[in-house]
């Protein structure tokens, strides 16, 4: 897999996480997510960019609701991307979605 | 004032506690309401299956019912000429033979015909000629056409009407005068003893036609069943003809005139009242 098709499944995971996140907390886990270092996200919620390893960023993403929300939260993360992490080898999956 | 701040204070590890127990109830209803989305998605496709399946069930009898009424009319057409003698002389037996052939034939017909309209009203089909009429008259002629039944079984048939009043409605003459033969028929086939009253009334700008009999009336269970869809009485269910259709018929037939049918009974053999009303017109 590219560098460019990995970071747009990475891109696609944190948007789903994200969406996931919204069902059970509305507008907040947008709110959260924009708070996490490396991670862009649009006005319109609609596209979102990485700076720095996009692992750490989705590690990140991750716990920033578990860390409100508890290991609850982890899990709909997980579910969200279930099919997406598939996709990838076992080494480029971020280590919280192991 | 001091014990009263105590008690509202709640410690950082109480309130995260509750947030992830708030967060968990609404996981369940996130998840709830996508299982309701997905039985709704259920649902609709079902619908839909059976919606195709009702369309299939109403082509199947309406092609049927027309399959089935060139013979019939063959049939009656022969049975007829069999009893005018046109093919020559019969015993009396061969007469009651053919004249039961006969009757059957003609109760077929009928069958065949209902299970038609309510294909027809059931699919938007069916044809209403809309022109204004006096209701009354109409019922007036049926009434004289029942004199002969009802002297024969010995019961007294009442014809009533409001005079200086209009009957005027708006509607499918024939449609109506159907129904207007349906519910006398009814009660004259049902009642054994006593009288038949049948009424034509204008009542706050509706007019109001009424059978009343003396018959067995019926029970509360089968007075809320009897506009359905093959639903018999208990008279009904002890004759072997009808197809419990005619109610349902004259039901959706006066629903489309923007009237009402209903019945009226004190209950089991204390009569009935059959009622049909229509907007006054001038």
């Amino acid at each position: 897999m590219d560098t460019l098709t990995k970071l747009n499944i990475f891109n696609q995971m944190s948007l789903r996480i994200i969406k996931e996140q919204e069902l059970v907390i509305g507008p907040m886990a947008w709110n959260e997510a924009k708070k996490v270092i490396g991670l862009t996200v649009d006005q319109q919620h609609s596209s979102i960019s990485f700076s720095g390893d996009s692992k750490d960023v989705i590690n990140r993403l991750i716990a920033q609701y578990e860390r409100l929300f508890g290991k609850a939260s982890h899990e709909v993360c997980r579910d969200a991307v279930q099919d997406m992490i598939k996709e990838l080898k076992p080494e480029e999956i971020p280590s919280s979605l192991k | 004032m001091t014990d009263q701040k105590n008690d509202t204070h709640i410690s950082v590890e109480e309130f995260q506690k509750a947030t992830e127990e708030l967060y968990k109830k609404n996981l369940e209803l996130v998840n709830l309401n996508k299982e309701i989305e997905r039985l709704n998605g259920e649902l609709g496709d079902a619908n839909e299956k059976l919606k195709g399946l009702d369309k299939l069930k109403t082509e199947f009898v309406s092609l049927a019912s027309h399959q089935l009424r060139s013979p019939l009319t063959a049939i009656k057409g022969y049975a007829s000429m069999l009893m005018d003698g046109d093919y020559g002389e019969m015993t009396k037996e061969a007469k009651e033979a053919i004249d039961r052939m006969y009757q059957s034939s003609k109760n077929l017909t009928i069958v065949v015909e209902d299970l038609l309209n309510v294909t027809k009203i059931e699919s938007g089909g069916m044809k209403f000629e809309m022109a204004p009429f006096d209701l009354s008259i109409i019922v007036e002629d049926e009434v004289k056409d029942f004199s002969i039944a009802t002297e024969k079984k010995g019961l007294k048939l009442n014809f009533e009407k409001d005079s200086d009043t209009s009957f005027m409605v708006n509607g499918d003459k024939e449609k109506i005068r159907q129904i207007i033969i349906n519910f006398i028929d009814n009660s004259v086939k049902y009642t054994k003893e006593g009288s038949v009253n049948v009424s034509v009334k204008n009542q706050n700008n509706k007019v109001v036609f009424c059978v009343k009999d003396t018959g067995m009336g019926m029970t509360e269970e089968v007075k809320d069943s009897l506009f359905q869809k093959f639903a018999r009485g208990d008279g009904a269910r002890m004759n072997t003809t009808g197809t419990g259709l005619g109610l349902y018929l004259a039901k959706q037939i006066v629903e489309a005139h923007k009237g009402r049918v209903w019945v009226e009974s004190e209950g089991e053999g204390k009569g009935s009242a059959f009622f049909m009303e229509l907007n006054a017109t001038k």
